[in-house]
């Protein structure tokens, strides 16, 4: 059963577990899932769930809905995808967790544009470098030799030997430390090298796929994915 | 000081082995691995795992970086793609480390080592010919370069006058006056017409460059290559070093 997890700035307010087909995100309290803040509009937006899939859609709401920091009128979810609207982050869970802590809403909460203004920038600028591209790209960030790094190859490798398209520092880094595998419109992450090298924010791994705004670390070089949506 | 230099493994555990054993009967004091350590055979772990031990410098072969999935076997015949994909649901996690830092070129004193060719290494290139050993003389400085790749051992000198001329001895003494491109032949799979595993040897004394060639039981490869329904053209070219 899919869940949602509903937070306010990085509390959890409600968890949201649901068997229903059709599931309203808004403001009013005739929804199903009530983020109670001026951000959000009336009926924000709906996630339809169809066999394996859940589909979210926007309903033209006046401040957007984003899937992973990356604004969409509609989009499937994967599993752990992140919905901003307004202030509040919902998590979708492809099955229900288990023991999670839920926590009251104080009920105090102003919409601060600034940080509406600035999610849309971003994603403008995400849109902007990924069509000049034409594919996903790294952005590079601490320790990176460049500002972006296009993602146009099956495979793209970050490591210390000049065999790694893609060229990362730290101790203990192997050659070849990372790969990133596309596989039609996902991008694998997978660490080939020595265990604990790879990590998608602040977590080691060893195959992950990314989403839109993921940080990678490969030792001490860090990039940020940004996903090609066309 | 003595070097051994030896390419082409293919994860052909007993020819490994019967070289190893080899390097200690020639008192070799430095091994360097020139790339191919799987493919083909069927033996990739134990393999990667002995050149790991004996070998400071390894660098990767075409194989090896398939094996790794950092390319797509469309351009592998028919049999070697058969083969890698055995090899990579074959392959170890810790294997799969040891390999993602194999080197893509590496310089010993006045020595290139590279799997493939100096013009672009991870081209994979093969040197077939004299023309394409001519061009690739281009693109080194160094005095000697040995590759592995093609599976055919060869010595070709350039004299000062720019001329390219194939040896065919075993042994070459390097010449302060000319510059070298040798192949350094294959221990898993021979393919000049001699089944026996060929590697190279350095001294640093007497600055010759000798082939060593070792016999090793084939037999037991071919087995164990039937036995896991690997290709049946790569177990019976073992037998003729075809």
């Amino acid at each position: 059963m899919p869940e949602i997890l509903v937070k306010y700035e990085d509390k959890v307010i409600e968890k949201f577990i649901t068997e229903k087909k059709r599931v309203s995100i808004g403001r009013t309290p005739n929804n199903d899932v009530v983020l109670d803040n001026r951000g959000v509009s009336r009926h924000h937006a709906t996630i339809e769930f169809n066999e394996d899939q859940a589909l979210i859609i926007d309903n033209e709401s006046l401040n957007g809905t984003f899937v992973n920091s990356r604004k969409v009128s509609e989009e499937i979810l994967k599993d752990n995808d992140v919905i901003t609207i307004g202030k509040f982050n919902l998590i979708y869970y492809k099955d229900a967790q288990k023991d999670e802590n839920v926590f009251g809403l104080d009920g105090t909460m102003v919409l601060k544009t600034k940080k509406q203004k600035e999610i849309l920038e971003k994603d403008k600028l995400s849109r902007q470098l990924t069509s000049e591209a034409g594919c996903s790209i790294l952005l590079g960030e601490a320790g990176a030799e460049q500002d972006k790094y296009p993602l146009a190859h099956a495979v793209v490798t970050i490591g210390r030997s000049k065999l790694a398209n893609i060229k990362a520092k730290g101790m203990f880094l192997s050659g070849v430390q990372t790969k990133i595998v596309r596989d039609g419109d996902d991008y694998w992450l997978v660490n080939l090298g020595r265990k604990g090298k790879t990590k998608v924010n602040g977590e080691k791994v060893e195959r992950y796929m990314l989403k839109n705004d993921d940080l990678i670390q490969v030792g001490r070089t860090v990039f940020r994915f940004i996903e090609n949506r066309t | 000081m003595k070097y051994a230099f030896f390419s082409d493994v293919h994860a052909n555990l007993e020819a490994l082995k019967a070289v190893i054993l080899d390097f200690r009967t020639e008192k070799i004091d430095r091994i360097f691995f020139l790339g191919d350590a799987v493919g083909y055979g069927p033996n990739p772990n134990e393999c990667i795992e002995l050149i790991d031990k004996v070998s400071k410098v390894k660098l990767m072969g075409n194989h090896d970086y398939a094996a790794l999935g950092l390319m797509e076997t469309e351009y592998f015949n028919q049999y070697a793609a058969e083969s890698m994909a055995w090899t990579r649901d074959s392959l170890e996690r810790n294997k799969i480390e040891i390999m993602s830092d194999f080197e893509l070129t590496a310089k010993v004193g006045d020595f290139l080592l590279v799997h493939s060719s100096p013009k672009e290494p991870q081209m994979w290139h093969y040197i077939l010919d004299m023309n394409d050993v001519e061009d690739n003389f281009k693109y080194f400085k160094e005095k000697v370069c040995l590759v592995g790749h093609t599976h055919r051992p060869f010595i070709v000198f350039k004299s000062e006058k720019g001329d390219c001329v194939i040896s065919h001895k075993t042994e070459e003494k390097i010449q302060k006056n000319q510059r070298y491109l040798i192949n350094i032949g294959s221990v898993g799979q021979p393919r000049d017409g001699d089944p026996r595993s060929c590697y190279l040897i350095y001294d640093t004394k007497s600055h010759i460059v000798r082939y060593k060639r070792v016999s090793y039981n084939f037999d037991e490869t071919q087995r164990r290559m039937s036995a896991l329904g690997l290709p049946g053209y790569l177990i019976e070219r073992l037998a003729v070093g075809r």
